[in-house]
This record gives structure tokens, sequence and C-alpha cells, in this order.
């Protein structure tokens, strides 16, 4: 079953199809919303305000065009809410979120390093521009797709996503830059 | 640097516990939404099954009837009929029998009498 047709049995109070809209988007909107939030928490309590502010305006949801993007635009203005409304940002948490502890001590102590540097790349980048480059790397969206989420033109979404990967290669130090610019 | 990213903004779990907490949080909503189907049903006109599912049926029998009621009648070929059919002098009989032109002429009768 598509999204439209899951959406519209969710629409009159079906469980099991709201159900699985969430399963089958948890992942990328929770991605958007580390993005925002840098902490795992708060993106986890974001995203699930976004599923259910979804749920309450799911009538203005329209079935002939694609369930994620709409969901997305959500997620995201309730990642950025969250995050304005706490005025926090717990940094120290992302280390949590990313701690595995599977691997050897120094394995761990590698990833940790990893994560931290990550962690303060992202937390460096204003909020936009965190948004626009996980859409556009980690969900695959169009810059248009990814101007019609935030409401911006998508000249500003281009040089958005630029940005924030060129500030993110700096801070990581590890990504030849020509690489990335081919991709797009 | 898509991949480290994916890999580290990418949940560990495999979304069913988050699942279940979304769908305690929205029981209380999805609840009032089967109430409201529910009630939006219970409370549908009688022959509303009609309009929405029998409407073209419907239209198409009332068209259908009257197009074979109008049949028999065909008041522009009988009417013709009618007045071919009609000698002239049953028409100025016809005529004559109208109480405005009996009046007339039981006045004229009596002025001529005196």
């Amino acid at each position: 079953m598509d999204d439209a047709a899951l959406a519209a049995r969710a629409a009159a109070g079906d469980r099991d199809a709201f159900g699985e809209l969430v399963l089958r988007h948890q992942s990328a909107v929770r991605r958007v919303c580390r993005a925002v939030t840098v902490d795992d928490h708060d993106a986890d309590d974001a995203a699930q305000d976004a599923f259910l502010s979804a749920l309450d305006r799911i009538e203005t949801y329209d079935r002939s065009r694609p369930f994620g993007p709409w969901l997305m635009r959500i997620a995201t203005n309730a990642a950025i809410d969250l995050l304005r409304r706490r005025n926090v940002r717990r940094t120290e948490a992302l280390d949590e979120a990313f701690a595995g502890n599977t691997d050897s001590p120094a394995r761990d102590a590698e990833r940790s390093e990893l994560r931290q540097r990550v962690q303060r790349a992202l937390a460096g980048l204003p909020e936009r521009q965190r948004v626009a480059v996980t859409l556009f790397d980690l969900e695959g969206y169009a810059h248009a797709e990814i101007a019609a989420v935030l409401g911006i033109p998508e000249g500003t979404v281009r040089s958005d996503v630029f940005h924030a990967r060129r500030k993110l290669r700096d801070a990581l130090g590890v990504y030849a830059p020509a690489k990335d610019e081919q991709e797009e | 640097m898509k991949d480290l990213l994916r890999r580290l903004l990418t949940p560990d779990d495999d979304g069913r516990a988050f699942t279940d907490a979304v769908l305690l949080r929205a029981s209380g909503a999805l609840h009032r939404r089967r109430l409201a189907v529910e009630a939006a049903a219970a409370q549908l006109p009688a022959w509303d099954w009609l309009a929405r599912w029998a409407k073209p049926w419907v239209v198409a029998a009332l068209v259908l009837l009257a197009v074979v009621a109008m049949i028999p009648a065909r008041p522009w070929t009988d009417s013709r009929r009618t007045v071919a059919a009609s000698p002239a002098d049953s028409e100025a009989l016809v005529a004559s029998l109208l109480p405005a032109d009996m009046a007339l002429a039981s006045a004229t009768d009596a002025i001529q009498e005196r």
C-alpha cells in the first residue's frame, strides 16, 4: 500500500496504517531532526512531535504528491521549534547517542573522537544549512524539493548545501573537496 | 562525507520502539478520528446511500420517465391533427358558446324586440 492510501486510512483513525507510515519514514525524519538538534534525545522528541503534528493536519496532505517532502517540512519545523524552545544545545548528549560499546576500547575512542568532530562540525553550521545538507546528502532530495520544504529559493538551497559541505569538510579535514563537488 | 554523516545520524534501532512511542502518543487522536468517522457514518440521511451510489441511476430513470411520458401525448402532432380535422363550423359553434357572446346575443335580441 502506498503512502497516500496509508495517509487516507490514518486520517480515518486507522492505527495500523499510521504505524506503517511512521515506521516507513521514522529513519529519515529522525536523521533530519538529529541534524537540526544535534542531540538524539531532542531529535526523537522532535520526530515524535512531527508525526503527531502530521496526523493532526493530515487532511492538508495532497495525496497526488509524494508524502516524504510534506512530512519532512513538518519534521524540520518541529525540530527547529523544539531547538528554539529549549534554546539549549546539549552537545554532550550526542556522544552518548553515537556511543557504541561493542568494539574495543581503542576503537571506541577512535569513534568517539570522530563523533565529537562531526558533532562540532554540525553544531557549527546554521540550522538551515544543517537541514539543507542533510536532506540533500543523506535523504537524496533535489534542490527544488528542499527549497519547497524549507520555503526558500532554490538558489539559496544550493548556496546552503555548498557552504555546509565546505564547512563540514574543513571541520572534518579528511575529505577531498573536489570529490564532493563532483557528486553534486 | 555522506556515508559518515549517514552512519552517525541514522538511529541504531530498527524504529519499532520509536513507532510504538508515537502510536502511544497518537492513540487519543486516532481514537477521536475513528469516533468522528463513525459518527459521520451514523448521521447520514436515510437515502444518502442513494445520493452516493445511485444518483446517476436516479437521474437516468427520471429522464427516461419524462421521455416515456411525453411520447404518448405528442402535443405537437396531436394539435396539428386537431386543428386540421376540425371544420370551421365547429370552431364557430364552439366560439358562440362562450358566455360573453351569449350575453351579447341576448342583449341584441332584446333591443331588436323593443
